[in-house]
């Protein structure tokens, strides 16, 4: 086998070993990508009685538009966490490890590898969305929801164009990275300032719409939104930034630390003849100080993870085993998962209500809602009529119901606590938790975390070394 | 015909700008007074007792750091003003990152070497070739991860030896290196010169200077405190002419002291090392007559080869005694 690679061939490689190997990846991991939108789009299915459904209403429709809409912001979340893993082999940390140095002086000339890498990249980010984003609407297609081409390629658009912004603002911020964790983080940090960017620009405003999504070109209507000017902007900047830096890195050999050749207890100075001036230039107690910060925050937060993971699990348990007669009670307030709509608005499905626990000679008043036991079982009603026994009934009848068909009567005694307010959040947070994936996420990932505490701790620590 | 210059490296008087601390002392240059000349084609090992001395003194001469005083001219060309700039002529290998770990080692080579006008089947070939060659074809189809950072550093020499850059400058005096790598890295000093290229290195270990360089230069202190052939140097610096093995080393120091007064007995290792104390050719079968007189029968006698790292000890232990 006679090796005739290009340096545009080895940029198609990522990581990987050989460029068949390579392709097959990028394939699989597109596929990967559509499986995982159209699992996560279930996952919100089954929180559909929630604060979500007001919330985010784009991606709990029984429609394309959601699994698609999904899939556009899962394939940003893998490209980040794919640029942050293979970030050494996609960005431009190789000038800093002279491996550009070793080609420029074989004859490779810096700006074919510039344009080489840049295309490559950008080549096998679209490979891979293309992919996903078909495999997304096929695996729709199995669930016989109405077929709306219009919006598609408007929302194929959003997806390239997030995807392109970020693989330049990763590359260009790679080339002012002196470290590869340091590059990481800043990796990272595109994806913040994108979804940043898009919120203040009053693009998600347009995005979430799948009525005005059918026209492509509102995504260019500069009264709707600036996004795209902007992130046009941006993309240029930034290309222009990649090869004049580029370039300019490119020129000079990058001298890594001497430090741990500087003999012990000895610092190292440059004076300056002339004016005698002295500079140090390595000391042996500046060392390591990055290293541990670095370290002190991913221990610390492990372990605000994990502790918060687990306290969650507690708090789900807890609630989840309340009888009447023996509700959990925090600080006096008793949570509660308000599993109906009869409350509704003031208490929606699925929301976590609290109640202030009172005692018998509490005053309760016309209009106030209470918590009451009757045969065992817990109910929630609005005051009508104070007293004792109180006259209770509910705000929300389900349509064709008689009205006050759940007017009763209840005494003092069967009180256990008087609402006080609600959470949303939290609610809909329990429900998902109380779903396999979340059992998952809020069980098994802290547990695994525990199990393996000491090789994350190590991973980071030979990072930063 | 293309001139191809004579004098690689030509330092005189360099002094570095950067200066140990120590405590509360004075600052002493790093290296002060640096005169030293490299010719074409040469293959020297710069050794010293300080890391940073021998690595900075590298650096200075690869361009790659600036000097304080003095004069440094590379190639006949002078130096650069702009520092860590890459020069054409010159290839610097500071480190062992510059491979890509996703490649072979053939690979590799061939991804570097890409850019010359052999013909590709060609270029593999004498790559391949010369890979078997300095040992090393067990490496050739290991991925580059898979390697020791001396591995992956004496494949960027082999690119380096491919490139168009005369001299190269091998600044890695903190590795470690083992008899294959050693073997490897000789056998392609001849390849480097067989190229007219002059190979400079940087190195602590003894064993790699005496079969891999002609040329040596120490530093102590700062100071160039030789510079020379290999040869001259272990003839010079090593004096040990006999080395006795045997259970009774101690007694038979003690009786042969008196019998070869003109000669330094000392006991290291397990052997008794008989080495002369001026610098006089000195004859070894006198020694080995005084030996038999003595009574001894020793385990075995050898006749010392004149090693490098017996002359660097020796060397070094000169300079100490002069401080």
């Amino acid at each position: 086998m006679i090796y005739k690679n290009s340096y545009f061939k080895k940029e198609l490689r990522q990581a990987y070993m050989g460029n068949k190997i390579s392709t097959n990846r990028k394939m699989t991991s597109a596929l990967f990508l559509g499986l995982v939108s159209f699992a996560l789009y279930f996952v919100f299915q089954t929180l559909q009685k929630s604060v979500l459904s007001d919330v985010v209403p784009e991606i709990m429709q029984a429609s394309y538009f959601s699994t698609v809409y999904l899939y556009i912001h899962i394939a940003v979340v893998f490209n980040i966490i794919y640029f942050i893993v293979y970030y050494d082999y996609l960005f431009f940390s190789e000038i800093r490890k002279n491996s550009w140095y070793l080609l420029i002086q074989m004859g490779y000339r810096p700006m074919s590898m510039l344009v080489s890498k840049f295309a490559a990249l950008m080549y096998s980010v679209l490979l891979i969305y293309t992919v996903g984003f078909a495999v997304t609407i096929i695996l729709t297609f199995f669930l016989k929801y109405t077929f709306i081409a219009a919006y598609l390629p408007t929302l194929y658009l959003v997806g390239v164009g997030d995807l392109l912004l970020m693989t330049i603002l990763s590359m260009t911020f790679s080339l002012y990275a002196k470290t590869v964790i340091n590059g990481r983080y800043w990796t990272f940090l595109t994806a913040v300032i994108i979804f940043v960017m898009k919120i203040t620009l009053g693009q998600y405003a347009i995005i979430s719409n799948r009525v005005l999504m059918q026209n492509i070109f509102i995504l260019f209507d500069l009264k709707l939104s600036l996004y795209w000017p902007v992130e046009a902007a941006a993309m240029l900047v930034c290309g222009l930034i990649c090869l004049l830096r580029g370039k300019n890195l490119a020129k000079y050999y990058n001298l890594p630390s001497d430090s741990a050749i500087i003999p012990a207890g000895v610092n190292l100075v440059e004076i300056d003849s002339r004016t005698g001036r002295q500079k140090l230039i390595s000391g042996k107690v500046k060392e390591g100080w990055r290293g541990r910060i670095v370290d002190t925050v991913t221990t610390l937060f492990l372990i605000a993870f994990i502790c918060a993971a687990l306290a969650f699990n507690v708090f789900i348990i807890l609630i989840n085993s309340s009888t009447p007669g023996q509700e959990v009670t925090i600080r006096g307030v008793i949570p509660f998962v308000f599993s109906t709509s009869t409350m509704e608005p003031e208490i929606m499905i699925n929301d976590l209500a609290y109640f202030q626990k009172v005692d018998v000679q509490y005053p309760i008043v016309k209009g106030q809602i209470i918590l009451f036991e009757e045969n065992n079982v817990l109910f929630v009603e609005r005051v009508i009529k104070a007293g004792n026994p109180l006259t209770v009934d509910i705000d929300n009848y389900p349509p064709m119901s008689q009205i006050g068909a759940m007017k009763k009567t209840v005494t003092r005694q069967a009180v256990h606590g008087l609402y006080c307010g609600r959470n949303r959040w939290l609610g809909a947070l329990i429900l998902f938790a109380n779903t396999i994936v979340g059992r998952i996420l809020f069980l098994l990932v802290p547990a695994v975390l525990i199990f393996y505490q000491g090789q994350i701790y190590k991973y980071f620590s030979k990072e930063n070394t | 015909m293309e001139h191809v210059p004579e004098q690689i490296v030509v330092m005189e008087g360099v002094a570095s700008s950067e200066h140990f601390l120590v405590g509360g002392e004075k600052p002493r240059r790093v290296l002060d007074d640096i005169n030293l000349l490299i010719r074409s084609a040469e293959i020297w090992g710069i050794n010293g007792t300080s890391l940073f001395e021998i690595k900075l003194l590298l650096e200075i001469m690869a361009n790659i750091r600036p000097y304080d005083k003095g004069k440094c001219v590379l190639i006949e060309r002078g130096m650069m003003r702009l520092k860590r700039v890459i020069l054409k002529h010159v290839f610097y290998i500071g480190g062992s990152e510059m491979l890509y770990n996703n490649m072979n080692v053939l690979e590799f080579l061939m991804f570097a070497a890409a850019k010359s006008k052999i013909n590709r089947v060609e270029l593999q070939e004498e790559i391949f070739e010369l890979i078997i060659a300095i040992g090393l074809g067990h490496l050739s189809l290991t991925p580059n991860y898979m390697l020791t950072k001396e591995e992956k550093a004496v494949i960027t020499l082999i690119a380096a030896a491919f490139s168009d850059s005369l001299m190269i400058v091998f600044n890695l005096p903190k590795y470690v290196w083992d008899e294959v790598l050693i073997d490897a890295i000789s056998k392609m000093t001849s390849f480097i010169k067989e190229k007219r290229k002059t190979l400079i290195l940087a190195t602590q270990n003894c064993l790699l200077i005496e079969k891999a360089c002609s040329h040596t230069a120490i530093t102590k202190n700062g100071l160039l405190i030789y510079s020379g052939t290999v040869e001259n140097f272990r003839l010079s610096f090593d004096k040990v002419e006999v080395i006795i093995r045997d259970k009774a080393v101690e007694s038979m120091k003690e009786k042969l002291t008196l019998l070869l007064p003109g000669y330094e007995l000392d006991v290291k290792g397990g052997s008794l090392m008989i080495s002369r104390k001026t610098s006089e050719v000195s004859d070894h079968g006198i020694i080995y007559k005084k030996i038999i007189e003595s009574g001894f029968t020793p385990d075995s006698i050898e006749i010392n080869s004149k090693t490098v790292q017996n002359a660097y000890e020796e060397l070094i232990r000169q300079h100490d005694l002069q401080e």
